[in-house]
């Protein structure tokens, strides 16, 4: 709200939206913006913003941008790293499997995860970080995926094994009662 | 006879073996060397003198109770059982779960174990170094502070445009406004992908190669998610 009462106020006239507040309060008629509000827009319920690339210090420095960008929008959004992956390539020398030339490859992400957006906003926040994309930087909106969340964290072991040892007793306990 | 029978025999029990065999020879003997003589007994001397005849049966452990396996009593263990481990399984969900390292936060591996070699001292800088920097950095945040209020402006200029033109739609037609407030189905998924340097080649074969997914794979892992590999097509 804070960047809409710096500028709006020098910038914008007010505009039929706004209460009008006269000073004269006997012969004013003000409603309060509460209670004219008319059908609202439907809302995305999770909208990511997924940031890929090879290129560590531009995708930083993107992702801190995007994030600011969803506060000037009003839009509530939670920026976290995703663990990076690499991958070791190697180009082969012609007719044959030898490698002429080895690469590691870091693929780094960062994502900004939103909820309820609106559908009149969603597309122009889109619209701004395709605008302003730099090189090397490849940018997905999508919904979140239970995969992409699953990889974030270290795998449970013992849970695992409970609900496997649980699994086999329940097939137990149903061998029992079929007999 | 007993030598084809596969059963562990105790050391009383080969004892009796091996003197039946014995007395089986002397009964051959003893059936050559008598000659007619109807006087002489028949009589044999396996087993000893009490004919006391011992099968490996017999020398065995006598056979258990068998015990009747009451199915409730199992039943109501194994449910028992299941109940215990649900619960440990609802006190470990409830625990945080644990994030992976992210190696460009937390440092690699391999260079966090080398970090005490590679430290280097910072440089001391003269007072002139040190004010132009200042002033560097000043000249660099105002720039940076316009350029950051233009964009604010720009975007809530076609925040607002877009308002109005709602509002606008609004008294055309009821319907179109209350369709464009609904969600477009078709707006996510969608990638972009920033520009590059240079164009594309026209025609290129890229080399063979193959890509072998490096990442650092945790206990609980199996396999690697799919590497992608950026295209800029």
């Amino acid at each position: 709200m804070m960047f809409r009462k710096l500028i709006l106020s020098v910038t914008f006239k007010p505009s039929s939206k706004f209460p009008r507040i006269s000073c004269k309060r006997c012969c004013s008629l003000y409603d309060p913006p509460y209670l004219n509000k008319g059908p609202q827009p439907e809302k995305y319920a999770a909208l990511n913003i997924r940031m890929r690339g090879y290129d560590f210090p531009m995708l930083e420095s993107f992702s801190k941008y995007v994030h600011n960008l969803t506060k000037i929008f009003e839009i509530e959004g939670e920026a976290y790293p995703v663990p990076t992956r690499s991958a070791k390539v190697a180009l082969f020398k012609p007719n044959s499997t030898a490698a002429a030339q080895e690469y590691e490859l870091k693929l780094y992400e960062r994502t900004v995860k939103m909820e309820q957006v609106s559908s009149v906003i969603a597309p122009l926040l889109m619209e701004v970080i395709q605008n302003t994309l730099p090189e090397g930087v490849e940018v997905t909106f999508k919904e979140l995926e239970p995969e992409e969340e699953e990889f974030r964290y270290i795998p449970d072991t013992t849970l695992k094994d409970l609900r496997q040892q649980v699994e086999s007793v329940q097939e137990s306990i149903r061998e029992f009662k079929s007999r | 006879m007993l030598k084809n029978e596969a059963v562990a025999v105790g050391p009383e029990v080969l004892l009796l073996q091996l003197w039946h065999f014995l007395c089986a020879d002397v009964m051959l003997v003893l059936r050559g060397t008598s000659t007619g003589c109807q006087s002489c007994r028949r009589f044999t001397t396996s087993g000893g003198p009490l004919a006391f005849q011992a099968t490996p049966r017999l020398s065995a452990e006598p056979p258990k109770k068998k015990k009747r396996i009451d199915s409730q009593a199992v039943l109501l263990k194994e449910i028992k059982r299941r109940n215990k481990l649900e619960k440990s399984i609802k006190k470990l969900e409830s625990r945080a779960r644990i994030l992976k390292p992210v190696e460009e936060i937390h440092g690699e591996r391999s260079f966090v174990r080398t970090m005490k070699e590679r430290h280097r001292e910072k440089p001391v800088l003269t007072f002139e170094e040190s004010e132009r920097r200042i002033k560097l950095f000043r000249e660099w945040a105002q720039y940076k502070n316009s350029q950051h209020t233009e964009q604010i402006n720009a975007i809530l200029t076609a925040i607002k445009s877009r308002e109005r033109a709602m509002d606008e739609l609004r008294k055309i037609s009821e319907q179109l406004y209350l369709d464009a407030l609904k969600i477009d189905s078709k707006l996510i998924p969608y990638t972009v992908r920033g520009p590059v340097q240079t164009p594309p080649i026209a025609g290129y074969e890229a080399p063979d190669g193959e890509v072998t997914n490096t990442t650092r794979l945790f206990e609980g892992e199996e396999t690697h998610r799919p590497f992608p590999v950026i295209d800029t097509k």
